[in-house]
């Protein structure tokens, strides 16, 4: 009976895999990587893994017979060599340790909300993104939703419609002027666009948190305490127009302020 | 006794290892390291490292899991028999087959790293590794959704995208004879005999080799989401859109980001649509079309399997007919 310690460390290290992508999936902490819709994926992976340790588990011990049968090998692979199977060579060592990686950071260290500091480094979009005028009552598919907002006394934004009603403030503002609107979000200033507007943003996770952008109103507010980057707020107010160089931007012009506690789910799922 | 705790040793192994796993992944909490002060950046860099790595894996998996299938059950005969003699009717049908094909950049190398090395011609593996993650149901999708249900760029995406995968693969068939893999890699023997065992020990061997194939790509996927993950933290987009203006600067810079970022290409045309606003299409079709096709993250994968050289010559190849192409149409989109 020979046993082979490299295949038992690519046993263990298939388990841990499908170990550590279960528990994300039994904790929750999985929405804090990828958009919920997404998870079957990560879970039918957690089983391929588990799965994948069961055909290993036998290859960590083999008979003598087995070993000096070369009849296989055409097929199964020959590295049942049994000259130098008990050390294992650097090279490989640095490879397992690269494979592990993920999984020890993974178990050991917190894991982190995006906030302001991440929203600075990537691409923003808080002006109107379309360049088509025409306001004929074209707007897609979103059309019901577009007719529930303006039949709506207050425009409430919660987790579901927050990246829809932004998109069609951002995209009709002239439609909304004037219109009472309530929403939650962190603070984030953005040095290039709006010097003395603070933004009421989110991060929407379209796949998983790397492609995670910000989405958000501007804030009008003389309040110099209203301004603390990552905070996170409740804003009511009413929209209105501001006319900057080139196109004209809703901007929420702030009745009341109420800090909040950071919700436990602090994306957004489109 | 002895005899028979020897014959069920490995068993009896991996019984107690799957137990501690399951006790430590329930029972247990985590044992966070809260002691140790870590920067902030460093934490955000781990959570965007493992969540390009948790959906990454499944189509890894799947991508693995085709790979021993082709090594075990598909013969150089059925692929000679299938590849068209004619240079361009084997690009055509390379490039189309990864068009019907939902895979992700990642997970198609080890796909093609096989079928090649059963004797498809590289220029023909070339064409698949293009359009395989570029043009699917899925992408196609996506695009129409992120640039608000227009789908005008969905259509530019997919159309462009398969003629520059032609143009590509065929420059790649009168440049490069011969397989272009790495000598190194450890595959058994070919053969035509495989068909002499059982049907269970094909399976078998089938998911041996999936496991084997799983470590080897393990190594590269894991090394380029970290790269990629350092990238999305420590580059700041807007810093590079302000650093100059027109169109062909404009490209080459969102190629660039599309290159570092390294996202899948079924969630790289949200990205793409918020830069809407500052760039014109073209450097958006500049970014959804170069991105699926050269990354970060399948560029480490891809020196894994080809040598060194033909990575290099294939990434400026690829670089310049997108650039040149898009360019070109520029006029008219």
């Amino acid at each position: 009976m020979y046993y082979q310690s490299q295949q038992a460390i690519k046993a263990i290290i298939l388990l841990m895999f499908s170990g550590f992508i279960f528990r994300l999936h039994h904790t929750g902490e999985i929405i804090m990587f990828i958009n919920p819709q997404y998870t079957a994926f990560s879970q039918i992976a957690s089983i391929l893994f588990l799965f994948l340790f069961f055909i290993q588990v036998p290859r960590i011990f083999i008979s003598k017979e087995q070993a000096e049968d070369h009849d296989y090998c055409t097929i199964l692979g020959c590295n049942h060599e049994m000259i130098g199977v008990r050390t294992i060579p650097l090279k490989n060592v640095v490879i397992y340790f690269i494979i592990i990686l993920p999984i020890v950071t993974g178990f050991l260290l917190p894991y982190k909300d995006l906030g302001a500091a991440e929203a600075v480094k990537r691409g923003i979009c808080y002006t109107t993104n379309s360049t088509h005028t025409d306001h004929s009552g074209k707007v897609g598919t979103s059309n019901n939703v577009f007719h529930e907002m303006i039949g709506s006394p207050v425009l409430m934004l919660n987790n579901d419609n927050f990246s829809v009603f932004v998109n069609n403030i951002l995209t009709y503002p002239e439609v909304f002027e004037g219109k009472p609107i309530e929403l939650e979000g962190f603070i984030y200033m953005d040095e290039t666009y709006s010097h003395e507007y603070p933004l009421l943003a989110r991060f929407l996770v379209t796949h998983c948190v790397a492609d995670a952008h910000v989405t958000g109103l501007l804030l009008s507010t003389d309040d110099k305490n209203r301004r603390n980057v990552d905070e996170w707020v409740r804003v009511n107010g009413e929209i209105k127009l501001m006319e900057n160089a080139e196109n004209t931007i809703p901007i929420v012009l702030v009745k009341q302020w109420k800090k909040i506690e950071r919700p436990k789910a602090t994306y957004i799922y489109p | 006794m002895i005899r028979r705790i020897e014959h069920n040793l490995a068993e009896i192994t991996g019984f107690i290892v799957l137990a501690s796993v399951i006790y430590l992944v329930v029972v247990n909490e985590r044992w966070t390291l809260k002691i140790i002060v870590l920067p902030d950046s460093l934490l955000a860099i781990n959570t965007i490292f493992l969540s390009i790595l948790i959906e990454a894996l499944p189509f890894v998996l799947i991508g693995v899991f085709i790979a021993g299938l082709i090594q075990v059950f598909v013969t150089e005969e059925h692929i000679k028999k299938l590849i068209p003699k004619n240079k361009l009717m084997a690009v055509g049908m390379s490039c189309m087959l990864g068009a019907l094909f939902p895979a992700c950049e990642c997970g198609i190398v080890p796909i093609v790293r096989k079928l090649v090395y059963k004797g498809v011609p590289i220029f023909a593996g070339v064409g698949f590794l293009l359009t395989g993650p570029l043009i699917n149901p899925i992408v196609i999708a996506s695009t129409y959704m992120a640039f608000g249900q227009d789908v005008r760029i969905a259509l530019w995406r997919m159309g462009l995208g398969l003629l520059i995968a032609i143009v590509i693969a065929m420059i790649i068939s009168f440049l490069f004879k011969g397989n272009q893999l790495k000598k190194t890699t450890n595959l058994p023997e070919l053969d035509q005999s495989t068909y002499r065992f059982p049907l269970l020990l094909r399976i078998k061997a089938m998911l041996i080799h999936s496991v084997d194939e799983f470590f080897d790509v393990a190594k590269y996927l894991i090394i380029g989401a970290m790269l990629a993950a350092f990238v999305q933290t420590y580059v700041s987009t807007n810093t590079l859109i302000g650093m100059g203006q027109g169109v062909v600067y404009s490209t080459a810079m969102m190629m660039g980001l599309a290159y570092l970022l390294s996202l899948c290409s079924e969630a790289d045309a949200f990205i793409g649509a918020s830069f809407r606003h500052v760039f014109p299409e073209t450097s958006l079709l500049g970014f959804l079309i170069y991105g699926p096709m050269l990354d970060l993250k399948n560029t480490i994968m891809m020196m894994a399997v080809f040598k060194l050289r033909f990575v290099v010559i294939l990434m400026v190849i690829i670089t310049l007919s997108v650039f040149g192409i898009l360019m070109f149409v520029h006029p008219w989109v």
